[in-house]
């Protein structure tokens, strides 16, 4: 095997190189292409080992209003726990709140990638004891934002309370988080 | 000239002791004993540079893992990723050029790329703002180290990518998006090494780690299926015995002794009544354990005759978790070990005055 060592080296070198470039290119894309959207959020900061330091975002279109779910949904949750969902987006004074979450990928809307987590609210409908403001629990890959470790963010939970705004690039569904801001 | 005989250090160190001594004895000369150590192959001390050299390797590498961490705001995240990547092409591209002069140390610094190539990993997840567990950085990870390990034909490249697996595996389990894509991809993953390190390594490393990953990967498919856990303790009591009764030709040793593992932890747990209770048609499980206990203790004595040291270990393990459990009254106890000590010995005493009775006759 001793001829083609060099070929041998160059393929093993290779493949890590083609997965750390191949990396950035959806996100570039997003970065180039998206459109700027607006989130109001709030945030723990703990720590990720391999990671470093982050804020753990928590949105306020996390939580979503029964009425704003598809039919579909409402009616067989089970079905939709592990299948891709999204959510469309609509502008609102400065920022930017969820208009309803659908099951087909929409076109030519502004949307975002999700998934539904918890949701034994809906099992309240089936049993006639709808409560007024019962909400659901969706998930977007948006939760992580990494700070350094000396960074100017401090420890601000406020349950119920979403005190910054999170500056996104949107594109085709995917979102690159770019900055935090207090409001 | 003919090939010596490989053997292990401890071997040669053994054989050179007892040589040595046969030959004191006058059993053998001065020429015939240097004859006989000759055939073998001296094994090299210089197993500590590799182990240095291996550790220099990580902590460089957890080193950089560490200071991608940070994010020290200083440099920019593009530089960052330019030196990265960078570092990743010089340690491996120095490796491949030393390697031949100093095969140790060339080999370390490839060592340290593996490790470079995941911070890199973790560098653009962090700059991109990747949501979500690390679970898909060390599949990425994986995927970029098992192809290097195979090509270069290096056993712990290969062994530390069954580690990233394992993480992969590990902190993937509550991540509800992709477990057909887990299924498939970690089986493809098992099945690779294995026919890989059958057909060219035969690395017995290799075969240990693959196996421990294997089980590890069934027991998070009979987690992902619900199964009950009294079924899943019993499944694995059955994958041990079969792993000790039917140990594959290549490394049977290692097979054996994980088997021997896995069925006597499986078969320990199983002597807790709680875990019979686990199933919705035992109500008390007290009944099926003792009598799984008794079966249980018969088989590791049998095993423990047939010269398996790891079910004797077992047996001790099991009397002191007995020792130790609670739920049995303390007089009940002590008589029931008492008398059981006292009649192994009398078991003992009975082969043994039989074996010699043989003897005598033998000899008449």
């Amino acid at each position: 095997m001793k001829y083609n060592r060099q070929k041998r080296y160059i393929f093993a070198a290779l493949i890590p190189i083609l997965i750390l470039l191949g990396m950035t290119v959806i996100p570039i894309l997003t970065l180039i292409n998206g459109e700027e959207v607006f989130l109001e959020a709030n945030y723990f900061t703990p720590r990720d080992i391999f990671r470093g330091q982050y804020l753990d975002l928590n949105y306020k279109i996390e939580q979503v209003d029964i009425d704003k779910l598809s039919d579909e949904i409402i009616k067989n949750p089970e079905e939709y726990e592990d299948r891709q969902l999204y959510g469309v987006l609509k502008g609102q004074d400065n920022y930017h709140v969820l208009d309803y979450i659908t099951t087909k990928k929409p076109k030519d809307k502004l949307f975002l990638k999700c998934r539904l987590v918890s949701y034994y609210q809906l099992k309240n409908i089936k049993n006639d004891k709808k409560r007024v403001d019962d909400k659901v629990h969706i998930e977007y890959a948006l939760d992580r934002y990494f700070i350094s470790e000396d960074g100017e963010f401090e420890d601000i939970f406020n349950s119920g309370d979403y005190n910054v705004v999170v500056k996104m690039k949107l594109y085709r569904g995917r979102a690159l988080l770019v900055d935090v801001i207090e409001k | 000239m003919d090939k010596k005989r490989q053997v292990t250090k401890r071997e040669y160190n053994f054989l050179a002791r007892e040589i040595k001594f046969i030959e004191e004895k006058n059993i053998i000369n001065r020429e015939q004993k240097d004859k006989i150590l000759g055939l073998y192959k001296r094994p090299d001390e210089t197993n500590f540079i590799k182990i240095i050299s291996l550790i220099g390797a990580i902590l460089v590498g957890l080193g950089v893992l560490t200071f991608i961490a940070s994010n020290w705001e200083i440099i920019s995240k593009p530089f960052k990723f330019s030196i990265i990547l960078l570092g990743y092409l010089l340690t491996f591209f120095g490796g491949y050029k030393s390697e031949d002069q100093y095969p140790k140390t060339g080999r370390a610094l490839i060592y340290i790329s593996v490790l470079i190539f995941g911070s890199g990993i973790f560098l653009v997840g962090q700059m991109f703002n990747y949501g979500g567990e690390v679970d898909r950085a060390f599949l990425l990870w994986t995927i970029g180290i098992l192809p290097m390990g195979m090509f270069l034909m290096d056993k712990y490249i290969l062994t530390f990518s069954i580690g990233t697996s394992i993480m992969y595996l590990i902190t993937g389990m509550d991540t509800y998006l992709s477990m057909d894509w887990t299924v498939v991809v970690l089986l493809a993953i098992i099945v690779s090494l294995y026919i890989y390190n059958n057909k060219l390594l035969n690395s017995a490393l290799v075969t240990l780690s693959n196996n421990i990953l294997l089980l590890l990967y069934i027991l998070y498919l009979v987690i992902e299926w619900r199964i009950s856990a009294t079924y899943v303790i019993i499944l694995f009591l059955g994958i041990g015995l079969f792993m000790y009764i039917f140990p594959f030709k290549t490394h049977n040793k290692v097979l054996k002794i994980q088997g021997n593992i896995v069925f006597g932890f499986s078969g320990l747990l199983l002597t807790i009544p709680n875990v019979w209770e686990e199933l919705s048609y035992i109500d008390t499980g007290n009944i099926p354990a003792l009598l799984f206990a008794i079966l249980y203790i018969l088989l590791l004595f049998f095993l423990t005759k047939k010269e398996s040291l790891i079910s004797l270990i077992f047996i001790f393990i099991t009397i002191f978790r007995y020792y130790f459990d609670r739920a049995y009254d303390f007089m009940p106890k002590s008589l029931f070990f008492i008398i059981g000590g006292i009649l192994l010995i009398g078991f003992g005493y009975y082969f043994e005055r039989a074996r010699k009775r043989i003897g005598e006759r033998d000899e008449i």
